[in-house]
């Protein structure tokens, strides 16, 4: 009887496996959405050279944001780019946003970004303290014409200023004259280097990479043509502990922990099962 | 006597020249050349928005055969015309900045988008556990290093033991690296010479062959 | 703006050593042999699959831009196999289902298409409603194909081109899941941990920039593929002397990087 009860399980299984994975994975993610875990959140060391890279800028700092979140990632880059506006904002640096992906600034960047991350707040003026230049069309192409000429690439912001009004963009006309490079969303990392890091020698560091994209960062950054990196939920929790203001990333450490874990599990049961099959503890 | 236009050469002399032009571009910066090409570029964004509407043509012509074929109306063709109508009519009575058109974006396409990119995980677990089996040497080696990059990748390891995290950074820093960095640059090398093949003529996979041609 | 020497002294020797090898080929002083790539020496086996369960082929080159690097990389290597799987489904007698989300793909799809039935003499069996385009957008991709795949129920799935991360993993788990072989290839090296897990074959990097001339019997297309070889020995020579210069204490990375 048992013997039979054990053969429908594993037959159950074998017919239902990804079903019941999919299903537990449902299942173990909802936990903390029900009673939150407060797992703890070491600081690592990305986080922390980041943190203090931009501590170490001021009101003088010009600072270009190249925004190229894409709606795909969103869940996982805001969190880090919220955490990093706040703390950017909260030390005066003068903050050009531009984009050259058109979900960036068209769709993400104030009901998602600066809707948690206000600059007004602040005391922040548009077009004194910070601009967003818009989306240009054009890839590496537009680009390069970005790094060179700044008001031939774009004449109207985002808002439809002409971008000579602007009080900030006196006496910047290209890359040359940022102090650094940001990135959010770390896809376009090849051209910013070819384009701009490299050719204008500017500090670049990366705010908000997708961890899938996290481990193709390494090798830039070991050559130091990338000077620092935050990627993922995991390293915007960090940033948020840092800064002193939990926010969507920290929220989402616990299904992040639980979710690892699971899957770690899983894969050692599947061993496990596929052990004792190998010695015919199972059909 | 004057080729047909359909003739390859012109489709090819098009690209060389103008992929003449880019590389100039690129290590002279010449103020008219510099102009020239952002110009080249902004009729590849052009060439590029009227095939999307050659694409739009498209879809709502399969969809208008699907709803018109007897034997039942297909309701997601029908969906899809009217959501598509609609997107369209207040993006361009509207604009981008519409208040119907961000609504439409922020809560249907951006919201039905972050379900299915979240559907990846569901896949991403079921895949990991069907690779991640030991089964012969190379697996064992391919399992277990995996298996110390995922336990480093939990955020709350460091307080259970500090060993994992330097782990991680080595295989990813020092064993894998290399490898990474090797294909990065034979990627390079062979975006280059496919850059070569096009440019001469040589790789014609995208033109296709013609009856001339033959 | 420092003018990029050295990118133009290599660009230069890749000229120099691609005009050689289309000279020593053409000339008949030499004639490299190539590994075989089990990726496209299975082609004919998916399609035989195909024909045998009397199901479709889905063919797709995702989202590859023509305007990019990334996406001029996956997509023209896209076009060279699907030129090759079109012409051995015609042989066979499989059906070919065409996934387009790149609208620029459109017209040369179709022209590849009607070429492929055109060389065979069979034009009367091309079924133009055998190209669906999805519509462009990255989300359209995915709830596109995963339908795709479960209506039709694939033989097999081939995805040599362009596309995200999140998104590759789910169509080979969901052709696996389904029965079909699956293949893919991309340049994208954040793609690879998902194409090598869930994919029966997989071209990675070179291997897919370079299957178009694998693919073809033109001696002067494998001869730029030689022609890399080549430059590639120059590189380890390059990297070998810098190591031992290095532990030397010459510093001669500043020379390479100008």
């Amino acid at each position: 009887m048992t013997e039979r009860k054990t053969m429908g399980l594993v037959a159950f299984w074998r017919k239902y496996e990804r079903t019941c994975i999919q299903m537990g994975t449902i299942l173990i993610l909802c936990i903390p959405l029900i009673q939150p875990l407060g797992l703890p959140i070491p600081i690592g060391k990305h986080t922390r050279a980041f943190y203090n890279i931009v501590d170490s800028w001021g009101p003088e700092t010009k600072l270009l944001c190249n925004f190229n979140i894409g709606v795909g990632a969103k869940g996982e880059t805001t969190p880090s780019a919220i955490a990093s506006f706040i703390h950017l904002f909260g030390n005066n640096v003068k903050i050009y946003i531009v984009g050259f992906e058109v979900d960036g600034v068209n769709v993400i960047l104030e009901p998602e970004v600066l809707k948690y991350a206000n600059p007004e707040d602040y005391g922040y003026v548009y077009g004194e303290d910070w601009c967003v230049l818009g989306y240009i069309p054009g890839g590496a192409v537009a680009m390069q014409t970005f790094a060179t000429d700044i008001g031939f690439a774009v004449q109207y912001d985002k808002y439809g200023n002409k971008i000579e009004d602007l009080p900030m963009m006196q006496g910047v006309n290209g890359i040359d004259d940022f102090d650094y490079i940001m990135d959010v969303g770390a896809d376009w990392i090849a051209k910013v280097i070819t384009y701009w890091s490299d050719p204008y020698d500017k500090p670049y560091i990366i705010m908000g990479a997708a961890m899938g994209i996290s481990k193709d960062l390494e090798p830039f950054f070991k050559t130091g043509q990338l000077t620092e990196y935050i990627a993922g939920i995991r390293h915007g929790a960090e940033y948020e502990q840092l800064i002193k203001r939990p926010g969507l990333a920290s929220a989402s450490i616990d299904c992040l922990t639980l979710g690892h874990s699971w899957v770690l599990i899983l894969v050692v049961l599947s061993n496990i099962g596929l052990f004792m099959k190998g010695r015919g503890g199972g059909k | 006597m004057m080729k047909s236009l359909r003739d390859p050469t012109y489709s090819i002399m098009i690209l060389a020249v103008t992929a003449i032009l880019f590389i100039a571009d690129f290590f002279v910066p010449f103020p008219a050349l510099s102009y020239f090409v952002k110009q080249l570029g902004n009729w590849a964004i052009i060439f590029a928005a009227f095939a999307m509407a050659y694409g739009l043509l498209r879809v709502i012509t399969r969809n208008v055969t699907k709803v018109m074929k007897p034997g039942g109306m297909n309701i997601y063709s029908i969906w899809i015309l009217v959501i598509m109508l609609a997107t369209f009519v207040t993006g361009v009575l509207g604009g981008s900045d519409s208040i119907i058109y961000k609504w439409i974006y922020q809560n249907i396409y951006s919201s039905l988008g972050a379900t299915l990119m979240s559907f990846s995980f569901l896949y991403t677990v079921s895949a990991a556990v069907r690779v991640l089996r030991i089964k012969s040497t190379h697996t064992i080696v391919f399992s277990i290093s995996c298996i110390l990059c995922m336990l480093a990748d939990i955020p709350s390891i460091g307080l259970v033991s500090p060993i994992f995290v330097p782990i991680q950074e080595w295989i990813l820093g020092v064993a894998s690296r290399g490898v990474y960095v090797a294909m990065y640059m034979s990627i390079a090398l062979g975006m280059v010479l496919m850059g070569l093949r096009t440019m001469t003529g040589l790789e014609r996979g995208w033109i296709g062959i013609r009856e001339e041609d033959q | 703006m420092v003018f990029p020497i050295m990118t133009a002294v290599h660009l230069i020797l890749i000229c120099g050593i691609s005009l050689f090898a289309a000279w020593s080929i053409k000339e008949g002083k030499i004639s490299p042999k190539f590994r075989s790539l089990a990726a496209l020496e299975a082609i004919p086996e998916m399609i035989g699959r195909c024909v045998e369960m009397n199901r479709p082929l889905i063919y797709t080159v995702g989202m590859a831009e023509l305007r990019t690097g990334y996406g001029m990389g996956s997509a023209l290597p896209g076009f060279a196999i699907f030129g090759e799987v079109m012409s051995q489904s015609i042989d066979m007698g499989a059906e070919v289902l065409v996934i387009v989300n790149t609208p620029e793909h459109i017209p040369i799809m179709t022209s590849l298409m009607e070429d492929a039935f055109l060389l065979k003499g069979k034009e009367d069996e091309m079924d133009p409603d055998n190209i669906v385009f999805l519509g462009g957008g990255r989300f359209t991709q995915i709830s596109g194909i995963l339908s795709h795949m479960d209506k039709m129920k694939p033989g097999a799935f081939l995805f040599p081109g362009g596309c995200s991360s999140g998104d590759i993993i789910m169509y080979g788990e969901h052709a696996t899941r389904l029965g079909a072989l699956s293949m893919s290839g991309m340049t994208n090296t954040w793609c690879w941990p998902f194409l090598v897990s869930t994919y029966d074959y997989w071209l990675l990097g070179e291997d897919i920039l370079a299957a178009g001339s694998i693919l073809s019997d033109n001696p002067l297309l494998s001869s730029t593929v030689w022609s890399g070889d080549i430059y590639r020995y120059f590189l380890v020579a390059i990297l070998l002397i810098s190591v031992i210069a290095t532990w030397a204490g010459v510093n001669v990375g500043g020379f390479f990087t100008v």
